[in-house]
């Protein structure tokens, strides 16, 4: 095993990469040497694994169901059968903060998904090609900049109608324009460098240049970007929830809990104050992971 | 200006070339009118001060700095508007910063196959070990990044890059500046010997006297965007310059601990 492990760690670390693929493993293992070199960045890290192994294992790991009401156990503090106690409507709490991390990762990884590749391309085109495109795709970004997140999200989920899907769609449009800036200025620095110039002399279309030589260069700053901005998609969802514009009763969405939670918050304290916690916990993951990401992916430390 | 006791026709060809920066008020001219010739297999030499217009001119060649000219032909074909991928394959250019010149997050062996794909060269990877074999890289490099290698072996894969089109004119863009003293020797060496292999001709632009007495056989010498004087770098070396700012030029050197009596050897050929 040891000898395994060390000719693994000689493997990786070896000065001579024999393939592509042996590079780019190399790449890899030096990336996440810096990330492990953060304990706040693996406390983080662990949270969200948690939290994934959570969202998939959770019909086997809720003792309840989320939905099931028992009139009779309203309001039950914490103890023994009840974790985290029970709702008003006599639902497990515990049961109901599990199922709903599916809601809130689904949220975050399709609200990721959408985003990341919108911003990009925006903004390695606004920043690569300048002039009237960059002038007309920056003013439609600013558009959307110049409005606060969750209130353009409000106006989009009250004309769309409230539901867990529209509440994404309207995080989605609040949350590209930042990426999109961040990608710009990041092309307009790397478009004149000599590298992309010596591609240009190689006869490359503008379009290779942009997807194949600016646009990879953009990906380690927006990766950060979105992990650092994922902690605001859940906040902003669960403000949504709150204002019960998001995911609708009875589905377990965190922000929507807390809203419920507010009207015990004097004599039932937990109804509230556990979800709050939830979105408290994985927000501070996500930040904490994308700072130690920021770290790692930085190459100006190579 | 141009050479009339060379019979070939000039590989290189411009007249009266104009490069301007800025619109309106902020207009600049980086290059105003500059005319001269190179010959095919020859090394030329653009020597002068920093903000003189030097490298501008090779940007012009190359496209990347708009310009104007009354004569612009480049390996027989007139460059002035359009330049396809055949000039790109004839002309290719080695910058002055070879780490800013190479993408940082390539390995070495993908620096090379991104002008094959992009020109469809064929056989690459047997064109792409034959540029690392001349010059002198060792393949168990092949699979490294940029920053891990040194400035002199990153200079040589910008030169292999530059090699894959097997192009006829090479830009050199003070290729050595970056460099410590002893790793621009190597380079010069090396680009000496591609000329003899190939039958490349350079253009090279340098603020060092010696680099060009080293290389060059004729030199320009350019001052706020103009060619002061086009001389034989015999005559540059022995006191043959007639332009007070090119004497000026070589006293500064002189000043500076550089004759370039004393650096420039004979070349090997």
């Amino acid at each position: 095993m040891s000898i395994d492990s060390k000719g693994l760690t000689a493997w990786l670390t070896t000065e001579e990469p024999s393939s592509a693929s042996h590079a780019a493993f190399q790449n890899v293992w030096l990336v996440w040497r810096r990330f492990a070199s953060n304990p706040l960045g693996i406390a983080g890290l662990m949270i969200i694994l948690l939290l994934v192994f959570v969202a998939i294992f959770v019909p086997w790991l809720a003792p309840y169901s989320p939905f099931e009401q028992n009139l009779r156990e309203t309001l039950v503090a914490p103890n023994s059968q009840h974790l985290l106690g029970t709702d008003e409507l006599g639902r497990d709490i515990l049961s109901r903060i599990l199922w709903g991390s599916r809601i809130t990762l689904s949220i975050v990884a399709i609200v990721s998904v959408i985003v990341a590749p919108i911003g990009l391309i925006v903004g390695c085109v606004a920043g690569y090609y300048g002039g009237w495109l960059d002038t007309v795709l920056m003013r439609i970004t600013e558009l959307f900049l110049s409005f606060p997140s969750l209130i353009l999200a409000l106006a989009f989920v009250a004309a769309l109608g409230p539901s867990l899907n529209n509440a994404i769609i309207a995080i989605a449009l609040t949350q590209w324009p930042p990426i999109a800036r961040l990608a710009r200025a990041e092309s307009l620095s790397l478009r004149n460098r000599d590298h992309i110039s010596a591609v240009r002399l190689m006869g490359a279309s503008n379009l290779r240049i942009v997807l194949g030589h600016i646009a990879p260069l953009c990906v380690p700053s927006v990766i950060v970007r979105i992990t650092l901005n994922m902690a605001g998609i859940i906040l902003t969802a669960a403000g949504l929830g709150f204002l019960g514009l998001g995911a609708q009763p009875p589905s377990p969405e965190w922000g929507a809990m807390v809203s419920t939670g507010r009207r015990f918050m004097l004599d039932s304290w937990w109804v509230g104050t556990m979800p709050g916690l939830s979105i408290l916990t994985v927000s501070l993951a996500f930040n904490l992971v994308g700072d130690a990401l920021r770290d790692a992916l930085d190459p100006r430390q190579e | 200006m141009v050479n009339d006791n060379m019979t070939s026709e000039p590989i290189i060809e411009i007249q009266n070339l104009v490069v301007t920066f800025g619109e309106g008020a902020d207009e600049r001219r980086a290059v105003s009118g500059v005319s001269f010739a190179v010959h095919r297999g020859e090394t030329f030499g653009l020597v002068g001060e920093s903000g003189s217009g030097k490298s501008t001119i090779l940007r012009a060649i190359t496209g990347l700095a708009a310009n104007e000219a009354d004569v612009m032909r480049v390996a027989g074909a007139d460059v002035r508007t359009r330049r396809g991928k055949d000039f790109y394959r004839k002309v290719q250019m080695v910058f002055q910063d070879p780490y800013e010149a190479l993408h940082p997050r390539h390995t070495i062996w993908r620096q090379l196959m991104e002008p094959a794909r992009i020109m469809n060269i064929p056989d690459a990877e047997a064109r792409g070990h034959a540029a690392l074999d001349s010059v002198g890289l060792s393949r168990a490099l092949l699979w490294r990044y940029p920053h891990q290698l040194s400035g002199g072996q990153r200079q040589r894969v910008a030169i292999a890059r530059a090699l894959m089109s097997e192009p006829d004119i090479l830009l050199l863009d003070e290729p050595t500046s970056a460099l410590d003293v002893s790793v621009q020797a190597e380079i010069l060496n090396l680009l000496c010997d591609l000329q003899d292999e190939r039958g490349l001709t350079y253009l090279m632009v340098s603020h060092d006297l010696g680099v060009v007495a080293h290389m060059c056989k004729r030199t320009a010498v350019m001052h706020a965007g103009i060619i002061v004087e086009t001389l034989d770098v015999d005559a540059l070396v022995n006191g043959g310059a007639t332009q007070t700012y090119t004497k000026r030029l070589i006293a500064a050197s002189e000043a500076y601990g550089e004759d370039p009596r004393d650096i420039a050897q004979p070349r090997a050929s």
